[in-house]
């Protein structure tokens, strides 16, 4: 069954001569709890696809259906609703909210949707993501792969239909990236969760269920790994 | 070009949004400057003419210190402001650059280039943005005279408009160390801080301890946004205080303002009344009492001619001053003792009315109050001074061989209290010894040397009187050596005094609308700063799915919660100046009667309803802007990590 469907998706920057087509005519579909990572060269529109599917960003054309939700004909508040129920979004430069401490950051989608404070639900979350100790702590007295861990259990805190990374490991070093990505794939066996992954790292690529490849805002490649 | 000079324009050309945010900044502050100064001044000039021309040489002076004082306080407030509008102007950019200038230290550059890149960009954003400012202030202070002038267009007085060059010279100067002190404060944090921190944006967010409980009662009435905005006003302080202090300075000026209007008012309402149906007064002074060219009986002489004009009744005393303090260096005004002489007619009637004895020296112990509304009442200012003997010094006037004029203590005498009057009788027969001596001491006594001598004429038709009241002083008395005599037509009098608290009045309300107007721009500037500074927080917020509904919940309480902190400084220290402001003038128009501090409860009112609408409306509208751009790209250029 798929969870998300990406159909004749088109964007463009720009006016006149320095339109930049940046996505061109894009289709995808994902199943649930498929791991999908999403690789191709500086430039080819990785980053944009994904914010187009996280309803961060409005295309020129084309639709995006999550869960059976045509995303672009909500309303921006029922987009906004949408995405804090359906979707975990994970940024390469963490975007955690300065004021608030690293457990408040991981329940702002929680919270914002006006529900129960899961304290059990955080206890696990902070323990998978290890930063237990470091719950009270604001963002800036956190080191990089600590804030990006913040970030994966704000991803992961609501259970979302679909979990993007962008280059979540962009940042770290390899053994923050290892321990992010085991996370995340925890998450997908564990949870059954969905994932979507850009990378530019091969090591990651590989240990998808599938690998999408993208140039010049098109799907060029789709491979399977895994039965 | 140095190396540093251009940078400086690179990053003023590249950075185009906050370098016209900065200009805008600059040129509006230098503009309130410019008009709040040539237009208090122009006002304060005007007024001490006013008040020269009516009251004399001395008590202008008076009247100079109070505005002098005025115009201080003032200056103070305008000078806060300013800086305040200025560096709000460089706080957008300020966290920016903090973060480039750790990236330049980090690439090698010295402390000291940094200093001059900066200097460099101050300077060249003073080139533009101070003679702009200069331009347009000069365009609101005419436009301010313009608007004072029309409402005042009754009188003779009408406001120039004029420009001094120390006012220019010294305004340039504080605006040019302004823009430097503003742009260089960023610099300075980058350069305290090692340049990783810098890079990595090392906030100015503070945990505190927080009681969970209100945090919680909040969060039952506003939901989880209303938690965040709590949190959000508890942990970054720094980011509000800017907000809090332009909101306090706006209430203080509205409140002072407020303050100086109805009391003088209440004055005017007051002198009107006291002065009631007195139309016309001579005054004869002497400096030596003891051989004066007036005497009793000539006074009473004089008096009964002036009676003889049709439809003249004439009330006259003499009286002298004294100090109970044995030094001037020590006397208030409270040390001051009035001994007044009636005709002897008069003082025959006054002691079969309170029963006393001849002889008696007679206090007068009723005095003049004015009410909120400008009524007048009496009441009884002194308590068991019957009996008690005053050790009175009187006040003399020496005149130097120069002609210089100065006061001095003579010798001692003793004056025993022997009655009081509590009771303004009503026929007017020492009405006017009463309205002259209200709020000082006054004692009538049977015998007197005087220095003065006044005689107050009621009369329905003026007329003649003047010439009439002239040939019978020429035909009674002859001036010796420093003596005076001083005729003044007390409708006059009233209509200038009228004139000049209008004036007065508008000028202050015009110059406090100014002063609002700079507050408000700087409340303006602060909050939308605020707001754009946490641009990409809204984002983040936005992208994890906070609605627009949500966010304006957000942004409403925490409008709600600046406010309240704001009004909880302002209003207190608004009072307070209010207060200040009303000490002020009592020091001037105090000494005709008392004038009860006017609480000025229903601006306060007034004060805090408009801030509460005003810091919603701007934040609502700083949002909006917020709104236009798509999430992600105001995530990707934003400016927090
Ligand atoms: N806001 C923007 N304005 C103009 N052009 C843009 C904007 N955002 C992206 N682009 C352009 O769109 C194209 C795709 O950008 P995108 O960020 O999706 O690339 P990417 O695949 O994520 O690259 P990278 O691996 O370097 O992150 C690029 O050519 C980029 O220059
Ligand atoms: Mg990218």
């Amino acid at each position: 069954m798929s969870i998300l469907q990406v159909k004749e998706l088109k964007k463009t920057y720009g006016k006149g001569d320095t339109t930049v087509t940046a996505l061109d005519g894009v289709n995808l579909s994902v199943n649930k709890g498929e791991f999908v990572a999403i690789i191709g060269s500086s430039g080819s529109g990785k980053s944009t696809l994904m914010h187009l599917i996280g309803g961060v960003d409005r295309p020129n054309s084309g639709s995006v259906i999550v869960d059976g939700n045509e995303i672009f004909k909500q309303s921006e508040s029922e987009l906004a609703i949408f995405r804090r129920r359906n979707i975990g979004i994970i940024y390469q430069f963490y975007n955690l909210i300065p004021t608030l401490t690293a457990e408040e950051n991981i329940m702002l989608p929680r919270l914002l949707d006006n529900r129960k404070p899961d304290n059990d639900k955080l206890k696990s979350i902070l323990e998978t993501i290890g930063l237990s100790a470091r719950a009270k702590h604001l963002p800036s007295q956190l080191s990089g792969g600590q804030q990006q861990r913040v970030s994966v259990g704000r991803a992961l805190i609501n259970d979302p239909a679909i979990i993007l990374a962008d280059e979540p490991t962009g940042n770290l070093d390899s053994k923050s990236s290892r321990e992010i990505i085991e996370l995340l794939k925890l998450a997908n066996k564990r949870y059954n969760q969905t994932l979507v992954i850009i990378t530019h790292d091969e090591k990651i690529a590989l240990q998808a269920d599938r690998i999408v490849t993208i140039s010049d805002g098109q799907i060029v490649k789709d491979e399977v790994m895994k039965a | 070009m140095s190396l540093t000079a251009k940078l400086a324009l690179q990053q003023l050309k590249n950075n185009r949004r906050s370098t016209i945010w900065s200009l805008f900044g600059i040129i509006l502050s230098v503009a309130m400057l410019t008009a709040v100064g040539g237009y208090g001044m122009g006002g304060a000039a005007i007024l001490n003419d006013m008040l020269t021309n009516l009251y004399g040489e001395g008590t202008g002076a008076n009247y100079e210190h109070a505005s002098h004082v005025f115009s201080a306080l003032i200056g103070g407030i305008v000078v806060i402001t300013a800086i305040i509008v200025i560096s709000n102007a460089f706080r957008v950019s300020a966290s920016e650059r903090t973060h480039q200038f750790g990236v330049m230290k980090s690439v090698g550059a010295t402390k000291k280039q940094i200093r001059s890149t900066v200097m460099y960009e101050g300077i060249f954003l003073s080139i533009i943005g101070l003679p702009l400012g200069f331009v347009t202030g000069l365009l609101f202070q005419w436009l301010a005279i313009m608007i004072t002038n029309i409402i005042m267009g009754g009188i003779n007085y009408t406001m120039g408009f004029s420009v001094s060059p120390i006012l220019i010279i010294s305004m340039m100067v504080l605006s040019f160390c302004m823009v430097l002190l503003s742009a260089w404060l960023p610099a300075a944090k980058a350069a305290k801080i090692p340049a990783i921190s810098a890079i990595r944006g090392i906030g100015e967010v503070k945990l505190r301890k927080e009681k969970p409980k209100k945090s919680r009662f909040i969060g039952k009435i506003f939901g989880f946004e209303g938690q965040l905005a709590a949190k959000q006003l508890k942990r970054s302080r720094r980011n509000f205080r800017a907000t809090v202090i332009s909101i306090s300075v706006c209430i203080v000026l509205v409140l002072a303002s407020v303050s100086i209007n109805s009391h003088m008012f209440a004055f005017l309402d007051g002198r009107l009344e006291q002065l009631g149906d007195m139309r016309y007064s001579i005054f004869f002074s002497t400096a030596n009492p003891d051989a004066a060219a007036l005497t009793v009986e000539i006074a009473e002489n004089i008096t009964h001619k002036l009676k003889e004009f049709p439809g003249a009744e004439v009330d006259a005393h003499g009286s002298m001053l004294y100090s109970l303090a044995p030094e001037l260096s020590v006397m208030s005004r409270e040390d001051l003792v009035s001994l007044v002489v009636l005709e002897q007619e008069m003082y025959n009637r006054l002691i079969n009315e309170i029963g006393a004895a001849y002889g008696s020296n007679i206090l007068i112990n009723v005095a003049h109050e004015i009410d909120s509304e400008g009524n007048m009442s009496q009441y009884n200012p002194y308590n068991g001074m019957v009996g008690q003997t005053l050790s009175l010094y009187p006040v003399e006037t020496i005149i130097d061989e120069g002609g210089n004029v100065s006061p001095a203590l003579g010798k001692v005498s003793e004056v025993e209290i022997t009655a009081q009057i509590t009771e303004l009788p009503d026929d007017s027969f020492i009405k006017t010894a009463y309205a002259m001596f209200t709020n000082t001491k006054a004692i009538i006594v049977p015998e007197l040397n005087f220095d003065g001598y006044s005689w107050i004429i009621f009369v329905d038709d003026i007329t003649g009187f003047e010439t009439y009241a002239q040939s019978v002083f020429d035909e009674h008395l002859t001036l010796r050596e420093n003596e005076t005599l001083h005729f003044m037509d007390i409708a006059e009098e009233l209509i200038i005094t009228t004139a000049v608290i209008n004036f007065f009045s508008t000028f202050i309300s015009i110059f406090s609308i100014m002063l609002a107007l700079l507050g408000l721009t700087n409340v303006i500037s602060t909050i939308t700063t605020n707001i754009q500074l946490r641009a990409k927080e809204f984002a983040v917020l936005s992208s994890v799915g906070m609605t627009k509904g949500g966010m304006r919940r957000m942004l409403a309480l925490e409008s709600l919660l600046g406010s309240i902190r704001a009004l909880i400084f302002g209003l207190p220290l608004g009072i307070f100046m209010a207060w200040l402001v009303y000490q002020g003038i009592i020091g001037v128009f105090g000494q005709f009667f008392n004038l009860p501090f006017i609480m000025p409860w229903r601006a306060s009112a007034v004060c805090a309803f408009g801030v509460l609408a005003v810091t919603f409306a701007i934040m609502r509208f700083a949002a909006v802007s917020l709104n236009k751009g798509s999430i992600i790209e105001t995530i990707r250029s934003g400016r927090i990590n």
